[in-house]
This record gives structure tokens, C-alpha cells and sequence, in this order.
């Protein structure tokens, strides 16, 4: 019994993890990608343009693609900036073994905000590193912004990766720019190496991006068709139980109201016949 | 809601014409038994890129058969697919699903049934840190500390071939039929046991 019991439950590993410890995530459903228009990215091998397309195609690739997700990332624009803290300053204050303390000196991002950055104090200590993601912008549960720093120190690595691998190397650090961390699964986006062969979403990473964005059901945006509800706030999502519950109720009436419907008419059916052949 | 209502009216108009000269009974409660296939093919399942990867996840159903008319069956059914989780990750993972499918007799021992199911797909762990490679060194990441849960609604499609009271079925759910780039596939193959009605009352 105990053996069928464990062949039950241990055929699948499910092993995502997040990058903080209050299950943080982006307290709406599209996110928008956006790009330093100060960065010259030289040593990356591109330019910032070209990143921020290959941003949107990574989102593309991986992440809009998961139906149990309701999250969606979008290509934003080039926003303009001459503060240099992105292009030279460090991420993370204090970087240890167990956490990442922003540095409050670069300014906050909104969304997603990729740029090249070239520190190699802290940031980039090899040149083997390829990028760098911290939501430097949240509190509490809600992220507000994430900023992804490309590794633009001589001899970067970047530079020498095919425009697949940059595209997803791009979608593994869009991953941690919602709020995933590393993965133990090898097939995973979000496992930390191997990103050659990154053809799609493992079904970890489906997982993970599932719990930090489920989807929900909104009015009857189903099979039958798409009736939005408009909520007062964009950034608040309808309440998916409810309209989940409302939909389960209103087919439940349904149900009964045909067997109603049918069983009088039926009978009266019934009626008539008896009557015409007696 | 006007879609929603002309739908209803719809609904009630087609089942009745179907039904308006058969007498409406349940017949058969099921009891199911199968594996289900999440994604199959469809999702990376090595770092060389594969996709293969057969995965045993056990779902156990109940549903019963209510007739429509001769041929026409309506299955209300609900399932559970067993939890799944890794024994130190901390983490599990529930589907539910609430089904109504019509099932159409080709022969009186196959039956294609199509239909439609709410998914419901919680998601969670217990909290806690986990050590993991970042770079060259290694960086502690956090284990989920609450439970989540997505709402999916998928079209059904199946086979049943029904032998006296064994039935095997094939099933397959599209998420996100109308979207080419969302679309998903989750297939599921089962065993059920169909017991009349009548000796259960």
C-alpha cells in the first residue's frame, strides 16, 4: 500500500522556486518591457533596440503562451534616460549567498527595464555572466518594476551567444523579473545554465509562472465567446472565484430550467397522445 | 449577456427537439480511473531540447449518463487528478475538473462525446528556502508559502467504447481553443466502470 501510494505521488517533481520570500508578483496582467535609451550595449554584441525585440520575442516564445497563466509581457518602448546608474551602477547593495538588497541609488524601474551594464565589481565579477535581473521596485506582494542589466563588460560572454540563446537567455531573466527564481529541473527555462536548447516552457516553469499568475475566468471569456468585464481599475482583475462561481450558478439554473422546461412540455406531449388515442 | 441568454435559448430549442420524443432517464453512475497527460509533447522535458517524456498521473472520475434521446447521452462528471509533488520541493499541485459532455452513439458500443470542462488547477507549497546554483556560486530562492489557483475552461473531445460494463475512453481538453499561440492539449486515457442506476436505488 505504501509503495502504491508513492508511485501515486512521486512520478512528477514540481520544483520552482521564487525570488522572494512573500511570493511577490506584478499586481496586474500585461507588463511591459522597456529598454535604457543610453545604453550602447558594444560589448554585448547588440544594440539596445535589438534587445528589447529580442525581450518581446523571448515573452513570445515563453511566457505568453501559458493558458493557466493570466500574465502577459509586451514589448513597451525606449525610455528615455540619461541617468548613468544603470549603465555602470551595482544592482544589489549587498550581495550574498541568500539575497539580493537593491541599491537605492539606482532609480526604480516601472515594468520591466532592461539595460547594459558594464560594473564588474559586483554585478558582473566574470565575464561568463551573462545578465543580472532584481525587481528593484516592490513591497510587500506587489512588484512594481524589475530591471534586467546585460552583461557590457569587456570580453562579455553575451556577445558571443547565437540571437536564439540571447533570445533565451532573455526569457530566463523575464522569469526572474516576475518574480521566479531558479529551478532544480534541468528541462526548465529557469534552470540557471544550458540555454541553447530552449525550445519552449518546461512544465515547471508552466507551473511556477501558473502560481504567480493564475488565470482566471473573466465574465464568459471562454469557449463560447468573450464578454469582458470592465472593471473601475485596470490593474485589479475581476474577482476569477466569483465569476467562476457566477458561471458554475447561472449553468446550474440553466440545467434545471431545461429539465423544467422539457418535463412540461414532454408531459404535455404525453397528454395530447393519450388523448388522441383513446 | 444577451449572447449568453440567445445560448440558453438555443440550448433549451436543440435538446428539446432532440428529446421532445424520447423519454429522459439516467441511466449509468461511472466510475473512472485513467492517467492524465498534461501537455503531452508539448512541453520541454530534457535541456537538449526533447519533449518526449511520458508521466504517470493518476485522475479518478465519477460522472453519470442522463439520456437525451436514443442515441444522445448528457455526462455531467467531476474528476481530481492525484496531487503531485516532489518529496523535498515542497510543493503540490491539484487539478480538479467539473465536465459536461453529450455523447453521440455511433454503435451502440462506441460512443464520441464532446463537451466542455472548468479546470481547476491549484498551486502551492509550504514555505521555506532552497539552495540552488546561480553563476558560479549558489543563491537561496524561496519555496512558495501559500496556495493559488487558476480557472482554465477547455473544449472536450473523446472516444468511450463501451464493453458490457468496461468502458475504455480517450479524452482530449484544449485550453485556449480559439488562440493559436495559448493553445494546449492535455490528453488523458482511462478505464470506467459503469454500474446501472437502477441497482443503486
Amino acid at each position: 500500500m505504501r509503495i502504491l501510494f508513492f508511485l501515486l505521488i512521486s512520478f512528477n517533481s514540481y520544483a520552482f522556486t521564487l525570488n522572494t520570500n512573500v511570493n511577490a508578483h506584478f499586481d496586474k496582467e500585461e507588463v511591459k518591457i522597456y529598454v535604457t535609451s543610453n545604453s550602447s550595449c558594444t560589448n554585448a554584441g547588440v544594440t539596445n533596440t535589438q534587445l528589447l525585440d529580442m525581450a518581446a520575442q523571448a515573452a513570445d516564445k515563453f511566457w505568453n503562451k501559458v493558458s493557466t497563466s493570466h500574465l502577459r509581457i509586451k514589448k513597451g518602448g525606449v525610455l528615455q534616460t540619461s541617468d548613468t546608474k544603470y549603465l555602470s551602477g551595482i544592482l544589489c547593495v549587498t550581495d550574498s549567498d541568500t539575497s539580493c538588497d537593491p541599491n537605492t541609488s539606482v532609480p526604480k524601474a516601472t515594468d520591466i527595464l532592461i539595460a547594459c551594464n558594464s560594473d564588474t565589481t559586483k554585478n558582473f565579477p566574470s565575464a561568463s555572466y551573462y545578465a543580472l535581473t532584481v525587481p528593484n521596485n516592490f513591497s510587500n506582494k506587489k512588484i512594481t518594476g524589475s530591471v534586467i542589466l546585460i552583461n557590457d563588460s569587456a570580453n562579455s560572454t553575451f556577445s558571443t551567444l547565437s540571437s536564439e540563446e540571447m533570445v533565451n537567455v532573455l526569457g530566463h531573466e523575464l522569469g526572474h523579473a516576475v518574480g521566479l527564481g531558479h529551478t532544480s529541473d534541468k528541462a526548465a527555462l529557469m534552470y540557471y545554465s544550458q540555454f541553447s536548447q530552449r525550445h519552449r516552457l518546461a512544465q515547471d516553469d508552466i507551473d511556477g509562472i501558473s502560481f504567480l499568475y493564475p488565470n482566471k475566468l473573466h465574465g464568459c471569456s471562454s469557449i463560447f465567446g468573450t464578454i469582458a468585464v470592465i472593471s473601475d481599475d485596470d490593474s485589479t482583475p475581476p474577482n476569477g472565484t466569483f465569476t467562476f462561481l457566477s458561471q458554475l450558478v447561472f449553468g446550474m439554473l440553466a440545467v434545471f430550467s431545461l429539465l423544467i422546461f422539457t418535463k412540461k412540455i414532454t408531459s404535455i406531449t404525453f397528454f395530447h397522445r393519450q388523448t388522441a388515442s383513446e | 449577456m444577451k449572447k449568453e441568454l440567445y445560448g440558453l435559448i438555443f440550448l433549451i430549442f436543440s435538446m428539446h427537439a432532440m428529446a421532445k420524443d424520447q423519454l429522459w432517464h439516467f441511466d449509468n453512475v461511472t466510475l473512472t480511473a485513467g492517467n492524465w497527460m498534461d501537455n503531452y509533447k508539448q512541453v520541454q522535458t530534457s535541456a537538449n531540447g526533447g519533449t518526449s517524456g511520458f508521466k504517470v498521473a493518476p485522475y479518478f472520475a465519477a460522472s453519470i449518463d442522463y439520456y437525451v434521446h436514443e442515441k444522445w447521452v448528457a455526462i455531467p462528471e467531476i474528476g481530481w487528478v492525484v496531487q503531485r509533488e516532489a518529496g523535498d520541493s515542497r510543493i503540490s499541485k491539484n487539478l480538479f475538473f467539473i465536465r459536461t459532455d453529450m455523447a453521440y452513439y455511433l454503435t451502440p458500443e462506441l460512443r464520441l462525446r464532446a463537451g466542455t470542462s472548468f479546470m481547476i488547477l491549484n498551486i502551492g507549497g509550504n514555505g521555506g528556502e532552497e539552495t540552488l546554483p546561480n553563476g558560479d556560486s549558489n543563491e537561496t530562492y524561496f519555496v512558495p508559502s501559500e496556495r493559488r489557483t487558476a480557472l482554465n475552461q477547455t473544449l472536450d473531445f473523446g472516444a468511450e467504447y463501451i464493453i458490457d460494463r468496461i468502458s475504455i475512453r480517450a479524452g482530449a481538453y484544449i485550453y485556449s481553443w480559439f488562440d493559436d499561440d495559448e493553445r494546449i492539449i492535455t490528453y488523458s486515457t482511462s478505464l470506467s466502470y459503469l454500474i446501472p442506476i437502477k441497482e443503486l436505488m
